[in-house]
Parts: C-alpha cells; sequence; structure tokens
C-alpha cells in the first residue's frame, strides 16, 4: 500500500494490476471495485462522441422521429454513466432494480399523462390577453343610447383587452338585452359569414340553431369572447399546404387552404372552407397537412359592442334554440 | 464515533460474538462487516436516488404533456432564445467532471491521495464553469425579456419596460423643469438644468432602445421580411442552411450595431418557425416552454449548487486524509450522487437545446 502511495504517478500500470487484484483477491473492501482506467477513458470518450452524434442529427430534418434519436442517444448515454462512472456493472443488482423501478413510475407516470392530455387541455388554459387593437373601436350605427355604456373593447390605452374577462362575462350573462336587435348584429358583425341559423341552409360554419342547449349564457359568452375555448366536434380547422396552387371559389388561386374535412379517400380530400364552398384536393399536391387547435373565427369581434348589445347576440341565440 | 465503537467493543454481539478485536474505526456497531456496511450506504443511497429522479419525473412529466400539445412553441421559443453551442458546451464539462469524479472514486479505493485531490478540484472546478455558463445563459434571458413571470414578455402579465422608464424620466425632469420655468433662476442655473435635462433625455433614450429591442412588438416585426427599399448588405448574407451561425447571431442581438441592418440580418438567417407563423393558442404557450426551462435548469442548478458543497466537504477531509482503500463510502457516494446530475443533464440538453 505504501508502495503505491509512493508510486501512485510513475507506476500507472502497476495501479491497475494491483486493483485487479485487489478485486480479484477479495482483498480491498465491500464492492471496491476500482474501475480500470482505460474503461474510465473509453466511457468518456464514448460520452463525447455521442454528445456529438446528438447535435449534428439534430440539424437534421427526421421530422417525428428527432425526438426519438436524441431520446436514444441520451438512454444510451445515460446508460454508459450509470454502468460504468456509478459501477452499476459490479455493483448489487438490487441498487440497479432501485434504479429500473424509479425509471419505470416515471414512465407510468408520463405515459398515463400524456393519454388524455389532449382532453383536459381547455381547463389549463391560462387566462389569455391579447394587445388592444390600435384602431378605436367602431359603435354599429343605431347603438348610441346612452344607458348602453362604452364598447366593451374600449378601455384606456394602457390596458389590454382581454380574451378571458371574467367580470365582462358575468356582467354579460347577467344582463338581458333585446333579441331582435340581437338578430341585427348578428348580420352585423358578420356572424352570419360563417354561421347558419336553420338546418335546412347548406352548412358553412357550426350551425347555431341549438347552440343555445348545449351551452349556458355564459359558456356562449366565453366561446363568442375567446373562440379558441371550445372547438365544436367537425370544425377542426384542417391546414393543406400544397405544392401548386389550385383555382380558389372567390379570388385568387391559392397554395394554401384551410377549412373543415369533409370527405378523404386515398387519393382527395373534400374540404368545406368557412364560406360554404367545397374544395377538392389531390393528394399528391399536398406537401403539408394539420389540424390546427384554432378555431377559424376571428378573435375580438365583440370588442366594438356594448354589454347590452354582447347580451341582445345572446338573447337572439338563445331565442334561436328557443330557451326561455 | 470511535468512543462508541471501543465502548461496544467490549460488549457481545446480538448473535453471542464479541465484535472482532482488529476493528474498523468507521464500522458502526450494527454492522457485521466493512463490506455489509458500505452495502448498506449504497443502497441508502440509490434510493435517495430513486427519489430525486420521481422528482425530476414529474418536470419531465409536464414538459412532456406541454411539448406534446404546443410543440410549435417549444420550437419557436427553442430556436430562437436558446444557445445550442451553450448547451453543448455544458454537456462536454459537465461529462468531464463526471469523469474526474470516477477517477477520484478509482484514486481513493487505490489510496491514492494526491490523485484524489487533485480529482476533487477537477470536479469542482467543473461545477464552477457549468455555473458560469448557466449564468451567461440567464443574463442573456433577461436581456431580452423573457425571464420568469412577468418578466417574460410572452406573459399575459407581462409588464413593458417602457412605461417605467418613461415615468423615471418624467420623475427626474420635473424639479429640472421648474427650475426652467422658475423666472428667479439665473442664467447659469437655467443653462445646467438644460444640460442635466439633456444628459436625462440621451440615457432615457438608450434605455428605451434596449427595452424596445426586447419588446413584443420587435418580437413580430422581426420575422416579417424587410422592406423591398431597406438596404440589403451582401456581406451580411449567412451561407445555406449554416444553423450553426444562425444560433449564433440568436444569442447576440447586441450585436448588431447599425439598427437599419436588422432586418437585413434577421432575414438572412431566417428561421423555418417565425413567431408570425405560430397559432394564437401556441403563441399563449411560448411562455410555458420558459417555465419548463427556468424550472428543469433551475432545479438541476440546485443540485449543481448542492454538489459543489458536497464535494468540497470530501475535499477537506481527503485533505485531511480521511479516506483510502479501507474507507472511501463518503466519496463514493458523493460520486454516484454527482453521476445523477449529469445524467439529468444528458436527458435536459437535447429536450431543451436541440428542438429543431
Amino acid at each position: 500500500m505504501s508502495l503505491s502511495q509512493s508510486n501512485e504517478i510513475a507506476a500507472p500500470v502497476a495501479d491497475d494490476v494491483k486493483a485487479a487484484h485487489a478485486d480479484a483477491h477479495g482483498e480491498a473492501h465491500a464492492g471496491a471495485h476500482a474501475v480500470p482506467r482505460r474503461v474510465l477513458l473509453a466511457v468518456y470518450g464514448a460520452l463525447l462522441v455521442f454528445t456529438a452524434i446528438t447535435v449534428g442529427v439534430s440539424t437534421l430534418n427526421l421530422g417525428p422521429f428527432n425526438i426519438w434519436v436524441a431520446l436514444m442517444v441520451a438512454v444510451i448515454k445515460g446508460g454508459l454513466v450509470v454502468m460504468y462512472f456509478m459501477h452499476l456493472r459490479w455493483d448489487s443488482p438490487f441498487n440497479g432494480l432501485i434504479l429500473v423501478s424509479a425509471l419505470f413510475f416515471v414512465a407510468l407516470f408520463i405515459g398515463i399523462a400524456m393519454l388524455d392530455a389532449h382532453s383536459y387541455e381547455v381547463n389549463m388554459l391560462p387566462p389569455p390577453t391579447v394587445i388592444l387593437q390600435t384602431e378605436a373601436p367602431v359603435v354599429p350605427a343605431g347603438a348610441a343610447a346612452a344607458d348602453n355604456g362604452p364598447p366593451i373593447g374600449a378601455k384606456p390605452a394602457d390596458q389590454t383587452w382581454k380574451q378571458f374577462d371574467p367580470p365582462i362575462l358575468d356582467k354579460v350573462a347577467a344582463t338581458h338585452g333585446d333579441p331582435l336587435e340581437g338578430e341585427q348584429l348578428f348580420t352585423k358583425q358578420g356572424c352570419i359569414a360563417c354561421h347558419t341559423v336553420r338546418k335546412s341552409d347548406p352548412p358553412k360554419g357550426p350551425c347555431l340553431v341549438d347552440v343555445a342547449k348545449k351551452y349556458t349564457r355564459r359558456e356562449l359568452a366565453e366561446n363568442i369572447m375567446d373562440p379558441n375555448m371550445i372547438i365544436a366536434k367537425g370544425f377542426e380547422t384542417h391546414h393543406y399546404k400544397l405544392d401548386d396552387e389550385i383555382p380558389m371559389p372567390a379570388g385568387p388561386p391559392s397554395d394554401v387552404i384551410d377549412g373543415f374535412l369533409v370527405k378523404e379517400t386515398p387519393e382527395k380530400v373534400i374540404v368545406r372552407l368557412v364560406s360554404g364552398q367545397y374544395i377538392t384536393i389531390d393528394k399528391s399536391n399536398i406537401t403539408k397537412s394539420k389540424v390546427l387547435t384554432t378555431s377559424p373565427m376571428p378573435e375580438g369581434l365583440v370588442a366594438p359592442l356594448t354589454i347590452k348589445q354582447f347580451a341582445s347576440i345572446l338573447d337572439y341565440l338563445q331565442a334561436l334554440s328557443g330557451v326561455k | 464515533m470511535s468512543t462508541i465503537t471501543t465502548e461496544v467493543q467490549s460488549v457481545p454481539g446480538p448473535d453471542g460474538h464479541p465484535h472482532h478485536g482488529a476493528h474498523d474505526p468507521h464500522l458502526a456497531h450494527h454492522f457485521d462487516t466493512p463490506e455489509q456496511q458500505m452495502m448498506a450506504a449504497k443502497l441508502g443511497m440509490w434510493v435517495f436516488l430513486g427519489t430525486e429522479i420521481l422528482m425530476f419525473g414529474g418536470l419531465f412529466c409536464a414538459y412532456s404533456v406541454y411539448r406534446n400539445l404546443h410543440p410549435d412553441s417549444f420550437e419557436y421559443g427553442a430556436n430562437k432564445y436558446l444557445s445550442m453551442p451553450l448547451g453543448a458546451l455544458n454537456t462536454v464539462i459537465l461529462i468531464t467532471s463526471s469523469l474526474t469524479m470516477a477517477w477520484g472514486v478509482r484514486a481513493a479505493q487505490l489510496n491514492q491521495r494526491k490523485l484524489l485531490i487533485g480529482c476533487l478540484v477537477l470536479t469542482l472546478m467543473g461545477a464552477i464553469g457549468f455555473l458560469c455558463v448557466k449564468a451567461v445563459e440567464y443574463h442573456h434571458k433577461w436581456d431580452e425579456d423573457v425571464w420568469i413571470g412577468p418578466w417574460n414578455k410572452f406573459n399575459g402579465d407581462y409588464k413593458d419596460p417602457r412605461a417605467a422608464i418613461e415615468k423615471a424620466q418624467a420623475e427626474q425632469a420635473k424639479p429640472l423643469d421648474e427650475v426652467l420655468a422658475d423666472p428667479k433662476a439665473t442664467d447659469a442655473q437655467k443653462d445646467a438644468a438644460r444640460a442635466e435635462l439633456a444628459a436625462l433625455d440621451e440615457s432615457t433614450n438608450a434605455k428605451l432602445e434596449v427595452a424596445a429591442k426586447a419588446s413584443m412588438k420587435s418580437e413580430i416585426e422581426v420575422d416579417r421580411p424587410p422592406l423591398a427599399s431597406a438596404p440589403v448588405d451582401p456581406s451580411l448574407e449567412v451561407p445555406d442552411g449554416n444553423v450553426g451561425t444562425l444560433n449564433e447571431s440568436k444569442v447576440k442581438p447586441h450585436f448588431v450595431v447599425d439598427a437599419s441592418l436588422a432586418p437585413a440580418v434577421k432575414q438572412a438567417t431566417q428561421r423555418e418557425l417565425p413567431y408570425s407563423e405560430l397559432s394564437s393558442r401556441d403563441r399563449k404557450r411560448v411562455n410555458t416552454f420558459f417555465s419548463a426551462y427556468f424550472l428543469m435548469t433551475g432545479l438541476h442548478g440546485i443540485h449543481v449548487v448542492v454538489g459543489m458543497g458536497l464535494i468540497t466537504w470530501i475535499l477537506i477531509r481527503s485533505i485531511r486524509k480521511e479516506f483510502g482503500s479501507e474507507y472511501f463510502t463518503p466519496v463514493d457516494l458523493i460520486g454516484l450522487y454527482w453521476h445523477l446530475v449529469d445524467l439529468i443533464w444528458i436527458f435536459l440538453f437535447p429536450l431543451l437545446y436541440l428542438i429543431h
């Protein structure tokens, strides 16, 4: 022992031999397997190489496989650290069992949380805010009655127009307006461009005949203020990027199509635009497609309205559904 | 401890046998052999490491859920605000310090005291280096207003610092304006007040400029292609698809001296995913990426700080010649802890820095 102390730098080979010797004869204490220096250096080199690999691969575009390659490299690196730097290869297998169980429970935790993450996302939304539009709110004609109060969006310029503004939502839900004015505003504010109010109308966006049966007054107000809150089933926006432009029913040809998916065959997809027209797209022409989590309905539609006008729209919707 | 074991030595063990005569000063009385004691210590350490993994597991879970739901937000935040070269540098630093730690354990096992001390010092330096790089990264994020809570411009509660700057300027200028308006003030006093006002305006404008660069407005503007009339300096063109330089230019926006050239630089280094292409929902979640980033790297950073304390402790003990082939359990266990810190970073690096 004193020999190795005095020669610790001068005799590197002797150390390895001694370590192996001590191990083989159980001279050193409790699992005192000294990892040979060659192994330490080899593991270090491998870790550096794998770091370079994971950085290199990240610059390639492998689509969804990037993350899996990166994770696999990380697992290999982690395995090397655990087996050699942390001695697990020579250690009691029970310690390895503890590690594996911890990893197993983490995997279980993440896996189960991921299973239904989409379905509770609505509840995880923070109260969102957007910057107030710079244009002054336009008050529609015939809505200048003094008791109506200011438009909802008319706040001092340093405040923001909130999409989720509980005090306003509460007020709107509690106020009662005039369903007839609501009907006029439904046209004036452009709701009618995308929504139908009779079951016999050709479909465009979601038909609102029964909407007030499904949602409370307050929920209706929330969804008008923040259109992304709940997206009705079948009305998720499908976004397609095309190789070649195709003619559009209105306006110039376009290579970006947003619409509701109506039908999908092996060769084609049929998409309904919010304006109600149908478009057929060859699948060979599609370069990228995805389902957006946002609603095509614009935000801030009610900003120019007063509380009472907003309430009138709710009255109209409830009248449509025959509620109250 | 030694007094206890000395007392116990004469007392028969639970099995009726007295403890062995050639007793080990580190052997606690409830263990039969040093081997058994060390295995128990290691088992305890592994259980602790298991709980550590579970604790980080919660953060990894939150990360997975949010990234899965909003991949674009994460891609945008990571691509624009995280520096891959700095992350890679820190990975190399931690791997190297893991090597020196493992070597230190080996040195302790083989009675190489000087080598053990050297390895521990190197490991400690690695930890300091890691934290220095981390400090540089956090500092950039502070400068660019992507810190935590209301200091993150993607947060709904974000307060634009420009309002505060202007308010402070108005307050400081008030007494000076009074001097200027005062008919009794002498010319010399007025000149001094004017000079002070000019200096104040200059410093305020400089502050406002810095704040404007970081503001949300510039976030949207810089992503627009430059106007046709904007001067484009060909020397600013970056070779096609050169992601490395793209990353560097992102970390150092201050290096753009001439503001009029900024759009051209941005255009030349156009990312695949500009802010303007994020959906409104994904925009709200960019903030969440930074929450994940700061929580995960912050908790990891705390572990590095704790590790530094532990390594210093065993460094002092090894200088006092307390470790050798007979007894090196603390070195071994703290080594395990340090490797776990490295292990977690091995996963954090690709998950946070390498999103493309």
